[in-house]
């Protein structure tokens, strides 16, 4: 039996090993201007590691830059010619390979100031002259354990990070592909022609973004726009229980039948409150509160609640705006679409209800974004 | 290698078994380290840095020469190296030349054993 696996066994390694499986060779470099300090290391370790040896510090570095993280630890001399070795492991600590490439320090006598200056920079271990194989062989193969471990870890990680964020941006990507399919049964229902959707998610997001920049105390940030505009097109999905007779009535609804109309917005509620198979509280938030306050006004004579200026959320005022608008440029079975400037108008002149002042002024500044959407 | 063979060595200072098992027990690379030892500049840049009176240069030389005959398990050298060192790197070059002298016999019984152990 050979002194390798003597000094091997009892040290199960298996987990290691089963990691040096699926990776690269280990590498060892030695440096050390002895080729007799080399030689003993050397044999130490030659039949489980590919050995690289350099005579002096400046060698170590260009090996150290050839092989990078294919190192898998550097024995370091601290006295050679060129460059010692303090300034190799300053050199490694600069190139930000530390917490890759471990260092373990040969020294020649043990003087508490040169390890404690050691560890202080950065050094794994500490191996005295004269070399002790089995003493060696164990404190080198701990700290390549532990580096080993501890990087696959740490890729382990990022991967699976990367991973559930994958999953999760197609998770969110199949909740919105429901919803406007949803909204868009709704739509055709209602005998529009399903643009309406996809118009309502943009003009939402354009007139978010003028809000987010010009008035910061809605608090609106790219994830949140996108999350509402996401949810602005359910915001008819209650139209879905009101009756034929009075969703395609082509001439002007009765008292009764309004009223009936108006329950669009709180039965959109209880079909958003089943959609509790979604993460996203946010995101739920936002489609109860577009589907039930779509039709708030600002002086509060809108409805289902009579809420009262920033009493309706953010969120339903702004999608408020982009329904009205394109309600009224599209030919609906009740009436044919107003020209656009009719239709811009007639919102900033209160002709459809009264308009949080600071969304009107977003709505003049986009306005000829909001007409590019519609064409 | 034969025992008369290794007696010599062990005669002269070398701790063979010790300086075997260093080697993981492959006493052919052993031998050929030990037999480089004849010739290692260390011994003479040492000599060379104490004639010199460069504590300095001396203490480079010793501190390397000691770890190698450690290496090496020459336990005779390093019985003088060792404290020959510590003289060295307080600066100081008191008592030096004749601990100087003993490793050099040393060196030279060492030497002239391994020729006549390993050829």
């Amino acid at each position: 039996m050979s002194q390798k696996s003597d000094i091997a066994e009892g040290a199960s390694m298996t987990e290691t090993e089963a990691l040096r499986g699926t990776e690269e060779e280990m590498t060892i470099l030695i440096v050390d201007d002895q080729i007799v300090n080399r030689a003993v290391l050397r044999e130490i370790f030659r039949e489980e590691y590919k050995i690289l040896e350099a005579a002096n510090g400046e060698e170590a570095i260009q090996l150290i830059t050839e092989y990078g993280k294919k190192i898998n630890a550097v024995l370091l001399d601290i006295i050679m010619p060129v460059k010692n070795g303090f300034d190799v492991l300053k050199w490694i600590k600069e190139e930000g390979l530390l917490p890759f490439v471990p260092v373990i320090m040969i020294t020649g006598d043990s003087y508490p100031e040169v390890e404690q200056r050691g560890f202080l920079e950065g050094v794994s271990e500490f191996l005295a002259k004269p070399f002790e194989p089995t003493i060696v062989y164990k404190r080198v193969h701990n700290v390549i354990d532990l580096y080993t471990h501890k990087n696959h870890l740490e890729k382990l990680v990022k991967k699976q990070t990367a991973k559930i964020h994958a999953q999760s941006n197609k998770l969110r990507e199949m909740n919105n592909q429901l919803i406007e399919c949803l909204s868009t049964a709704v739509e055709f229902r209602s005998m529009e022609s399903g643009n309406h959707v996809r118009r309502i998610r943009g003009l939402t997001k354009i007139l978010a973004e003028c809000v987010k920049n010009d008035y910061p105390e809605y608090w609106l940030d790219d994830e949140n726009i996108e999350k509402i505009a996401s949810a602005s097109v359910l915001h008819d999905v209650g139209k879905i229980a009101i009756e034929d007779s009075i969703l395609l009535k082509p001439g002007r609804l009765t008292k009764e039948e309004f009223e009936i109309m108006k329950s669009h917005t709180t039965k959109g509620c209880e079909i958003v409150n089943t959609l509790d198979f979604i993460d996203d509280k946010e995101f739920f938030r936002y489609c109860y509160d577009i589907c039930r306050h779509h039709h708030e006004k600002y002086d509060g004579k809108g409805y289902p609640d009579g809420l009262e200026g920033d009493n309706i959320p953010i969120c339903a005022q702004i999608v408020s705006i982009a329904d009205v608008y394109d309600a009224l440029v599209s030919d609906r079975v009740y009436k044919a679409g107003f020209p656009k400037d009719k239709a811009y108008d007639m919102i900033m002149n209160g002709e459809c209800g009264l308009f949080n002042p600071k969304l009107l002024g977003c709505f003049t500044k986009v306005r000829e974004k909001f007409e590019a959407e519609l064409s | 290698m034969e025992a008369e063979a290794k007696q010599k060595l062990i005669d002269a200072g070398v701790n063979y078994s010790a300086g075997v098992t260093r080697f993981m027990n492959k006493e052919e690379i052993y031998i050929k380290f030990l037999k480089r030892i004849e010739g290692d500049e260390n011994f003479n840049i040492l000599r060379q840095k104490i004639n010199e009176g460069d504590a300095e240069g001396a203490f480079a030389a010793a501190h390397t020469l000691k770890g190698v005959c450690a290496n090496l398990s020459i336990d005779g050298i390093n019985a003088v190296v060792n404290p020959m060192v510590e003289i060295l790197r307080s600066g100081s070059l008191e008592n030096v030349e004749p601990m100087m002298q003993e490793v050099e016999r040393i060196y030279g019984d060492v030497v002239q054993a391994i020729k006549e152990a390993c050829g």
